[in-house]
Parts: C-alpha cells; structure tokens; sequence
C-alpha cells in the first residue's frame, strides 16, 4: 500500500520528529494501538497530509475500515473496495477531482519517494470500473496511473494480466511510458527491462529475450520468480509445453502458489495430458486455496482431460461464478462444448472471454473455427479476420484461414496463408510438431492446384514426424496413385490402414488401385 | 579404447584365429558392460566355438584383463574413471531391470559408455511400458500402434549429443534404434546401422538391424561393397544370404569360412535353415540333431526344428519329445511356446495351438514365427479375418518372409478377393521366385480375372521351377494349351474364312 517513507529529518529533534520515529518504530513493530496514539497527536500537530496517511495506514492495517475511510478519500476507496462498495468509490472518487486538473507530463523526478498519491488514485478508479465490468474505462485509468506514475505497478499487472491491450497497443504502450523523465536512467532501464518482459510473446521475442537476458545478468535476477514467469509464457506461447512445465515447476516450488504461474502450469499439464500430475496437483490446490476459481479451473481441466464433459463443465461453471472475470474458465466451458460439437453453445461460452479479454487473439479464433466446423464461412472469415488483426503473428490463426481458403475453394489463397503460418511459426521458433498441421494442409492445397511433387514433398515431412500420421499415409498413396506408381500406393495405402484400420475412404482407393494394377 | 578391435578390422584372409579370440574376447566385455547382453551371447558362442589354438600366450591375456583406463597415466582426465562409480550404480539397476531408476541416475553423465546406458535404459522402460499397454494379443485391448513414448525426447537428447561431440559404435547403434522406431520410413536407418557397425566392428546386434534393411539382392550388393572383409562381415553375408533365400549362395559362404570356424553353433543353424528352406527337410533335421546333442539345453532358433518335425510325416513322437525337453528348459520363451503350439496342431488341435502362438506372441510381441503361424492354424479354422490380422502383423514386422506374403494371398483367395490376393502372391513370389506354387495360383487368378497374357507368363514361370510336382506340371501345360489356344482358335477361324 502506500507507505511514503521520508527520509529521516535533518537533525532538528522536534517533538514532532520524535513523535513520528515513535509512531512509525511502533508500526513496523505491529504495535498499532501505540501507533495510532502517536500518529494521532503528530497529524493533530502539524496537519502534514503525509502524517494523515500514516495514520490511515495504520487503521487499515488494524482492519478498522471505517476510522481509515474517516480519515483520507484515497484510503477510503480501498477500504471500500475490500468491502465491495465500487460505486461507492466511484462516487467518492468523482471524475471531477482535483488531480485531473493537474499537469502530468510535469511531474517531477521522485525517486526518493513512493508511488505517486495521484498514480494510486488513478489506480483505484481503474479497479472499481474493471469491477462494474467497464472494461474501456477500467483500461484509461490503468494507462492514466502509470503515465503519472511509471512505478504503479498494479495498474501495468492488471492491463498485462487481464489482455486488454493487443500486443501490438502494449508494445507501444510501454514504448509511451516516461521512464527516463520520471527516474534516474539505471531505475527506469530496470522498470523498463521488467515491463516488456511481461509483455505478450507473439511479437518482439527478440526484445524481449533480450530484456530478460539483461534482468539476468545484469540485475542479478536469474532465479527470480518473475523472469521464470516471463520465460514459462514465452515457451508456452510457442507450444513447447515440456520445457515450459520444467520452468514453472521450478517457479512453483520457489512459490507455491504464484497466481500468475497456476493457470500455465495447469494447463501445460493438460497438454502434456499428464493425468497423473493433474490430479494431484488439483487436489493440493483444492486442499489450500478451494475459495480461488483456478483451483476449480484445474479440476475441470482434470475432468475433461479425462473426457468426463459434464464433470469438467460443472467444474468450470463453478470457476466462473466464484470469479466472473476467469476468463480460462470460460475458454475451457466452450471448450467441452466444442468437442461435442455443440457449436452454438461453444460460441456463447468464447463470447464470453472475449469480452473479458479484448487484447487476446484466443477466444476470437476459437469462436472462428466453431464457424468454420459449422460451415459459416462468412461468420468464420469475420471472426478469423478480427483475430488476426488482434495478433498477426499467431500460425494457429494463420492456419485456421488458410483451411477457411481452402473450403472456399481459393487453394492459391490457402497456399499463401499456410506458408505465411510456416514462416511464423519458424520466426517465433514454435516446437515442430507445430508445425505438422500446416504441412499435411499445405500438401494438400498444393494437391488440389496439381502441383504433385510439391504436395508430395510436404506429406513427406509429416510422415517423417512420430507418431505417423495415417492422413499423410493415405494422401501419400493418393499422389503415387494418380502418378499411376501402383507398388509405391498399395504400400503408402496398407501403412496408412496400419494406422486407422476402418478408414473406409483408404479401403476404397486401396481396392480401386489393386484393381486398376492388374487392368493396367 | 577401441582403436585394435574398432576401426581398422583385420580383412579375413590375413586374420589369425588368435586376434579373433582377442577381438571376440573385447566383445563380449563391450558388450555386456553395455547391457547388450544378445551381442555379447552370440560372441561368446562364436568364442566358444574357436580350435583351441586360438588362445593368447599369457602375456596378452594379463594386459587385456585389466580395465583400459588403468594403463593410461592421468586418471583425473579420463571421463570414463570419473563417472566409473556412477556407472557401476546406473549397471548395477540395469541388470535387476529397473530401467527407469538407472536412467535417473546416469542423467548428466559425459562418457560415451554411461550415455549410451542411460539411453538404452529409457529406452527399454518405454519399451515395457509399451507391451505393458498392449497386452492383450488380438484381443479388444491390442494396441499395434502403441508407441514407445520415451522416443520423441529420447530423439532430441541424442540429436544434441551428436552435435557436442563424435559418437561411438554403440551410441550409432542406439541411435539408429531410436531413429527406427521414430520413423520406420527414414532413409538412412541403413546408413546409420552401416555407420555403426563400421565404427565397432563386434556388435552382432547392430548388423541384425543392418540386415534387417536390407531387402533384396542389389541393397545387399551395394552394401557390401562398402564393408571391410572381416570374418564380421562374413557372417554378416552368410546370415543375409539366408534371409534373402539364396541357399546355394549360403551354402558357398559357410564352406568358404567353415575350415576356421569349425564348431560354430552360428555357421551350423544357418546351414540347418538353409535345407529347411531348401525344403531338404532330411538334411536340415539331422543338423538340429547334431546341434541339440552339443548343445541340449538351447532354444535359440530350436522352433525351427519343430517346423521340420510338424511337416516330416512319422516324427510326432520326436516332436513331442522336443516339446517336452523345452519346456523342461524354460516354460516362457516364445520359442519354447512356438514348439508346443506346432505339437498341438500337428494332433489337429488348433484351438490350443492357437492359444500357444499367443503365449508365444506375450512374451515377444515380434516373434515372426509365431504370427505366421498362428496365420496357418486361423486358416485351418475358416477364421479368415484373424488369419489376414495375424500374416499382416507378420509382414510388418519382417517383410522378407515370404510364407506370410503367400497365406494371405491364399487367405484373400478364400474371401474371393482376387485382387488383393494377386497383390499378396506377387509379394510373396517376388521373395521366391522358384517356388511354383505361387506362379500356380497366380495363373489361375489372372484367367479368373480375364487377363490371359499374366496368365500365360505365370503358368509359364512355373514351368520353369524345378520343384514342380508331376500333376501341377500337366495341369499347368493343359492350361496353357488352353490359353493359347483360343487365340488360335480364332485365327483358324480366319484362315478358314478366307
């Protein structure tokens, strides 16, 4: 909280001094009652706005709302906040105060200092709108504190950790930030450095590897929670889901419950589809922490990692009604709507978190390929366009459009699209087994436009891939089929039936080809 | 370390009986120090079998006995000495089979022999686990496809050592294992098992890969133009050469070697297999006699032996007697449950037989034998569908074996597929070109299917076996006659006309 330490006076032992060594020696020392009796006779004295904050501060700290809401607006607004009364604040924190008058772009170096008075106020307005679920003011408050104040890091955690920017607007936003106006150049570089780690890793992983790199090294920070963080996001970004669960083990054995780092973890396990470890793991956090809705996003994902759709629906409900603002919880409900084929269902759901978080790409293109299963190529396109203008460099998005091409019968523009994914996909470094979807895709867009040996150096890729993929094996036969190369078929068509055994299309070109070899 | 038995192989003509004791000698150590306990078996044998004046003086055996390292002069150095005890721990949980614990704990270690352990290790958990999850044989819950999951970070591990430093002999061969099993279609599985072997030269287990490559004649050419001539590599071509079916090649081969390696257990089965192929039953059976009598509590290759009791008529009680003395050896070898399925089927009793290739098939999921087998006794049965189940699984796991190429080609004919079942014989005769029965089915299908031209080359080709019986050689000529003839018949028709 905000705790504006001053610097031990120059010397002049007033009483006033006196008073306020005593009150703030009894405060670290948890002694609020003595606290709150010298507090009181030092604000009574000199009425400084500093000492009526001590003072609040103190009966905060006692848990005595009320008598802190007395004393102080800002302290009021948090005081309020715990008690849930966000108009209230609203209220009390009228547009119309006097900070707003001031200039910003003024303010002073104050490094001594804590977080700007006025940053905190900017802040607070920020919560209490996120709360009545006004997300586009809750947003300008948050981006106010910190042009006001470059240290208010609360307000940058909730516009990062919330994805109310694209990656493009945090990107420029942080670039805005008056760092070296408001610090010394070593502090500002170090808040900077901090701030872009934390930023979305589809763009700039250059950048922000660097920053990393510099927190490590430079500032000592190499096992640091939140340079682990930084790390596990961007491996996670690109789908290396192993290494990335090494990293946040290492994190959550630091701290065990490091809120940020839970949602990764869990859903790295769900993707590793480690049974096992989930379970577990979902049933520590059920033990120590069932009043938080990532503990019940966990056991749904355990649930549907099990296929146990309803369970895993019940689960995430629960999720979303403990904490609206879940936004996993809503993509995992949709989720077990999709896999059922439930696409309305599944749409409503991802509505959902996309309106929670406007700065992800995620819930927009879950919502694209719904339409796309469903047919709706015209609803599809939208949604897959609007994505991709949130992120344009995500090859999972990519490949949705270049699929939507290709249903569309435009396989030159889905050539274009697929190749784009790829290029994607090797810039951001993206594990291989990415990258198998948009190989067997393009293979088969080149087949459509008859470029064979293309198409065919493609499906070769996948099949080198483990596991083998029977898709690849069947269109590989297909290709030596039309090049009328029966042997080089009939072999490709009996792996691929190795695989999948029942695939009635394989069985069909199998038959046709045996019987056109011996007709030939 | 392996610089006399690793990169320069004497050639086998200048090769003294001695420097084969030693290098085999060296093998069997490499080997098992390694865990490849098969490659250090078959050296052994092949030591075993060695004339006696193959034994060094005295001097040689002294320096040989000591550990490699221990004659080199800074120990602080030498990686293999560091990370010894380590090893000693990691070997120590290989041999009592927990795979997973020994890989734990030879994690991180530098030397190519801990490494490869460590590998080999993971790698034979994730096998286990892999015939854990596919157990049932046929049944509701066979999984074919069920991976070896430790193979993709297996692959990625071995990728970065190949980059930090050059590989040994035995870490190729992991490699080459791995890379099989993450890829069968890979190109160069063959060029690493070549590598392999080149870089140690006493690995029996990594020339089986290497054959296992090798489908036909020319591979085998061009492959063998690439190896030293070593008595490795003469074994290397007999054993391939018994593969591929070329008995006369084999017969040719073992002679040539034979008067070096004179009680070779290895040199006298290959001959045996060669007469089974041969259909020289007789002379096959006296050679597993020979071989059981030197060697009576051996199982290797000794279902081979019941197959040639099962198809001599008056050797039951033989075969009876055969099925006993194995199981009295070891109950679980599939070998062993190969001989006693064969024993019950020969008493037409296929149910049972049946439930031994399976036993059979628990203990080793790619034992070819038993698949092919339990192909011949589901056609016995009419249970077409499990027939072509069983011949295919066979294929897979080799593709040289032309008895299971040939069931389900008459498997397909009984389902009155001719297509497939043409397919299936061509497979099948492609392997084994002059074996007439094949030619014969062939040219009966193709005149089903109206295409007298196959037909007629087909029936032709059979002709020209020489293992055609008397009535299938008149039936072939009627045949023939018959196919020529209405072309015939047609131009006579046009010469009458005229």
């Amino acid at each position: 909280m905000i705790v504006t330490v001053e610097s031990s006076s120059s010397g002049a032992s007033s009483l006033e001094e006196k008073a306020r060594q005593w009150r703030n020696d009894a405060y670290f020392k948890n002694l609020y009652e003595t606290a709150v009796f010298w507090g009181n006779k030092v604000m009574t004295m000199t009425g400084d706005l500093n000492d009526v904050l001590w003072l609040a501060q103190v009966h905060y700290n006692m848990g005595q709302y009320i008598s802190a809401q007395k004393l102080i607006w800002n302290l009021v607004d948090s005081s309020a906040i715990k008690m849930e009364k966000y108009q209230e604040v609203l209220d009390i924190l009228d547009d119309e105060n006097p900070f707003l008058d001031r200039d910003y772009n003024s303010v002073d170096k104050n490094t001594e200092g804590g977080i700007s008075l006025e940053a905190s106020i900017c802040y607070l307005r920020g919560v209490a709108y996120s709360q009545l679920s006004d997300l586009d003011n809750a947003k300008q408050w948050f981006k106010k504190a910190l042009e006001i104040d470059v240290k208010c890091f609360e307000a940058f955690n909730e516009l990062v950790i919330n994805h109310m920017m694209t990656s493009k607007e945090e990107w420029d936003f942080v670039n805005s930030l008056k760092f070296e106006e408001q610090l010394e150049y070593e502090e500002a570089y170090f808040i900077k450095m901090n701030y872009i780690s934390m930023l979305k890793k589809y763009e700039h992983i250059t950048e922000i590897q660097e920053a990393r790199s510099e927190l490590e090294n430079k500032f000592r920070l190499s096992n640091n929670a939140d340079i682990l963080l930084s790390h596990a996001d961007e491996l996670y970004t690109q789908c290396r889901f192993k290494e990335c669960l090494e990293v946040t083990t290492k994190l959550l054995e630091l701290d065990m419950y490091n809120q940020a780092c839970l949602p990764i973890h869990i859903v790295c396990l769900h993707e590793l589809r480690e049974k096992n470890k989930l379970f577990l793991f979902a049933h520590e956090l059920v033990e120590h922490s069932p009043d938080k809705a990532i503990t019940w996003f966990s056991v749904g994902c355990y649930n549907f990692l099990i296929d146990q759709n309803d369970e895993a629906r019940r689960y995430f409900t629960k999720a979303s009604t403990m904490d609206s603002h879940c936004g996993p919880a809503w993509v995992g409900f949709g989720h077990t709507f999709a896999i059922e084929s439930e696409h309305d269902q599944a749409i409503t759901a991802y509505s959902t978190a996309a309106k929670l978080y406007p700065g992800s790409h995620l819930p927009t293109l879950f919502i694209g390929m719904q339409h796309l299963q469903a047919k709706n190529l015209l609803s599809a396109e939208e949604y897959l366009l609007t994505s991709s203008q949130i992120c344009e460099s995500d090859p999972l998005v990519l490949n949705e459009l270049g699929v939507l091409y290709f249903q569309k019968l435009k396989y030159a523009q889905s050539v274009d699209s697929f190749k784009n994914a790829l290029k994607v996909a090797e810039e951001t470094k993206c594990r291989p087994q990415v990258w198998e979807t948009i190989w067997i895709n393009l293979g088969h867009a080149y087949r459509q436009l008859g470029e064979l040996d293309i198409a065919e150096s493609y499906f070769q890729k996948v099949v080198s891939m483990s596991p083998p993929n029977a898709d690849a094996l069947t269109a590989l036969g297909y290709i030596y089929h039309v090049k009328e190369e029966f042997e080089e078929a009939i072999m490709y068509y009996h792996e691929a039936l190795g695989i999948c055994p029942y695939d009635p299309i394989t069985h069909d070109l199998l038959s046709s080809c045996l019987k056109e070899m011996v007709h030939c | 370390m392996y610089n006399e038995a690793g990169t320069s192989p004497t050639s086998f003509e200048s090769l003294t009986l001695e420097e084969v004791g030693l290098a085999l000698r060296k093998a069997v150590t490499e080997c098992s120090e390694r865990g490849l306990y098969f490659a250090a078996k078959w050296a052994a044998e092949t030591l075993d079998g060695l004339p006696a004046s193959s034994k060094e003086s005295l001097e040689s055996v002294k320096m040989d006995m000591s550990y490699s390292f221990f004659t080199q002069k800074d120990l602080s150095t030498n990686i293999d000495y560091i990370e010894n005890d380590k090893y000693l721990l990691g070997k120590s949980y290989f041999d009592v089979k927990e795979f997973d614990r020994a890989a734990f704990v030879l994690e991180g270690c530098k030397s190519s022999k801990c490494r490869f352990l460590k590998g080999y290790s993971k790698y034979l958990a994730g096998e286990k686990r892999k015939e854990e999850e596919s157990q049932d044989i046929m049944g509701p819950l066979d999984d074919s496809k069920s991976l070896n999951k430790e193979i993709q970070s297996l692959w990625e591990e071995m990728e970065t050592w190949r980059g930090e430093s050059e590989m040994d002999g035995f870490l190729i061969y992991l490699y080459g294992l791995i890379l099989k099993q993450k890829n069968p279609q890979a190109k160069n599985i063959k060029d690493i098992f070549l590598e392999s072997v080149l870089k140690y030269h006493y690995n029996w287990s990594a020339w089986l890969e290497l054959a296992n490559c090798i489908t036909n004649k020319d591979m085998m050419e061009d492959i063998l133009v690439l190896l030293p001539d070593t008595f490795m590599s003469r074994f290397f071509r007999i054993y391939l050469s018994v593969e591929l079916l070329d008995s006369s090649k084999c017969l040719e081969l073992i002679g040539e070697v034979q008067h070096k390696f004179v009680e070779n257990k290895f040199l006298q089965t290959q001959t045996a297999i060669t007469y089974y192929n041969n259909r020289d039953y007789l002379a096959a059976e006296s050679v597993f006699e020979d071989i059981i009598k030197s060697d009576p509590y051996r199982l290797d290759d000794i279902d081979l032996y019941s197959n040639i009791l099962y198809v001599l008529e008056g050797k039951s009680a033989k075969l009876s007697f055969l099925a006993h003395i194995s199981c009295h050896t070891d109950k679980f070898r599939s070998e062993t449950m190969c001989i006693v399925g064969n024993y019950y089927s020969s008493k037409s009793e296929h149910e049972k037989a049946i439930s031994y290739f399976r036993r059979a098939l628990q203990v080793n999921r790619n034992c070819l034998a038993a698949w092919t087998l339990m192909g011949h006794e589901y056609v016995e049965l009419k249970n077409t569908h499990a027939a072509v189940v069983s011949y295919k699984r066979a294929v897979e796991i080799n593709p040289k074996d032309y008895r299971a190429w040939c069931g389900l080609g008459q498997t397909y004919e009984m389902l009155k597929m001719p297509y497939y079942a043409i397919y299936y014989y061509q497979r099948s005769s492609a392997l084994r070109p002059y074996d007439a029965r094949m030619w014969l089915r062939l040219g009966a299908l193709y005149e089903q299917l109206s295409v007298p031209n196959e037909s007629t080359k087909a029936y032709n080709r059979a002709l020209q076996c020489t293992d055609i019986d008397s009535s299938s050689k008149l039936q072939a000529e009627l045949k023939l006659k018959s196919l020529s003839g209405s072309p015939d018949k047609d131009n006579a028709s046009e010469h009458y006309s005229e």
